[in-house]
């Protein structure tokens, strides 16, 4: 009787164990899980290198196609475009 | 630079600086001096620490390649070799038993060029040729010296601070009122390999000198770099090449191998726009 308690006893403790690891294991996920998502110092997507903002490149790449300002010649000129 | 620089309205410090200016792009872009950085980073295996103003032309040439979607590409350095220009263009032998080879980079090789900062990787086996924004951004820097109206003119790539009246190939004139003014063709640096024309305008999508049907390209920039990039995305766009400068609101003037002369929608406006008397407001 005595050994048929003692194991019933070991039997309920490792479920215990079982279950609290469990719920520590749940808990510390999803407490990782909040973090990330309300904490501000940690980052919310997948990190992509530094790199200039969009809107700066197309503003850059729109300045490689700018036109200038021309008008009809009004006196001799003064030198002249050739091919380079 | 292998061109003749033409200042207008320099004094005299200004003009010695222009020319320092000039030399010192020379000495670190040329192809053609061993100790270039641009031979030195073409030489490199692995990444390597470059100059400002080297890392400066690397990011303007890589976005003129983003503009124009990889037309003017400046990963064709082992291309224009294999072309044939090795040397400065009055050395160069129109030999007929030399043999052009073709060297077909990877398209698009230029996305795969890093540059953080001043530290520039090249993908395996790429070599830059930078020529084809060095001069023309030398001119935007040069008329940035000038400390009043002016102009400066380099091989015909001119950036102007004031308005200037410039003759254009194939006769004619125009007035630069705001910006700069460029022409790329195949009239000057041309020589024969086997008894084929070759030239330094090579088409990225071939990997040899462009089969365009113009000859001269003119374009009126924000900036004479500008001019310079969109002259040659027109060249080598071909028959195509006005109306891609159209479609940018960039006035373009063609000249053919037949000696016709087209001017693009963009640049018949704007001279039409030029005619047009000045508004007159009265005042009671």
């Amino acid at each position: 009787v005595e050994k048929a308690r003692h194991a019933a006893a070991w039997h309920r403790a490792a479920i215990a164990k079982r279950t609290l690891a469990a719920v520590a294991a749940l808990t510390f996920v999803g407490g990782v899980g909040l973090v990330r998502a309300h904490v501000a110092s940690h980052h919310k997507r997948k990190l992509r290198p530094l790199a200039a903002p969009k809107r700066f490149t197309d503003v850059v790449r729109r300045d490689l196609l700018a036109a200038g300002i021309m008008a009809p010649a009004e006196a001799p000129a003064d030198v002249a475009t050739a091919v380079s | 630079m292998g061109c003749e620089i033409v200042v207008g309205g320099a004094g005299r410090r200004e003009a010695q600086a222009i020319e320092d200016l000039f030399h010192e792009r020379d000495r670190r872009f040329s192809r053609f001096r061993a100790g270039s950085e641009l031979n030195a980073v073409n030489a490199a295996r692995g990444p390597v620490l470059v100059s400002e103003p080297f890392a400066e032309a690397v990011a303007v040439a890589l976005e003129a390649a983003a503009a124009t979607d990889g037309l003017v590409d400046p990963t064709l350095g082992a291309a224009i070799a294999a072309a044939g220009y090795v040397t400065d263009l009055a050395r160069i032998r129109n030999d007929s038993q030399l043999v052009a080879q073709s060297h077909k980079p990877g398209r698009g090789a230029w996305r795969r060029v890093r540059l953080t900062g001043r530290l520039l990787r090249l993908p395996p086996g790429v070599e830059l040729d930078l020529n084809g924004v060095v001069k023309s951004l030398a001119a935007d820097d040069a008329v940035g010296l000038l400390s009043g109206p002016g102009f400066v003119s380099a091989g015909g790539d001119l950036a102007a601070n004031a308005p200037v009246d410039v003759a254009l190939p194939g006769g004619g004139a125009v007035r630069v009122v705001e910006g700069g003014i460029a022409t790329s063709g195949t009239v000057v640096r041309r020589w024969l390999r086997n008894g084929v024309e070759q030239h330094h305008l090579i088409d990225p999508r071939t990997g040899t000198p462009s089969r365009s049907r113009w000859t001269q390209v003119t374009v009126v920039g924000a900036t004479c770099v500008a001019a310079d990039v969109c002259a040659k995305a027109a060249f080598l766009t071909g028959a195509a090449g006005p109306a891609w400068l159209d479609a940018r609101g960039l006035p373009g003037r063609f000249l053919s191998s037949d000696e016709e002369t087209l001017v693009n929608r963009t640049w018949a406006a704007a001279l039409a726009r030029g005619r047009q008397p000045t508004p007159v407001h009265a005042c009671i």
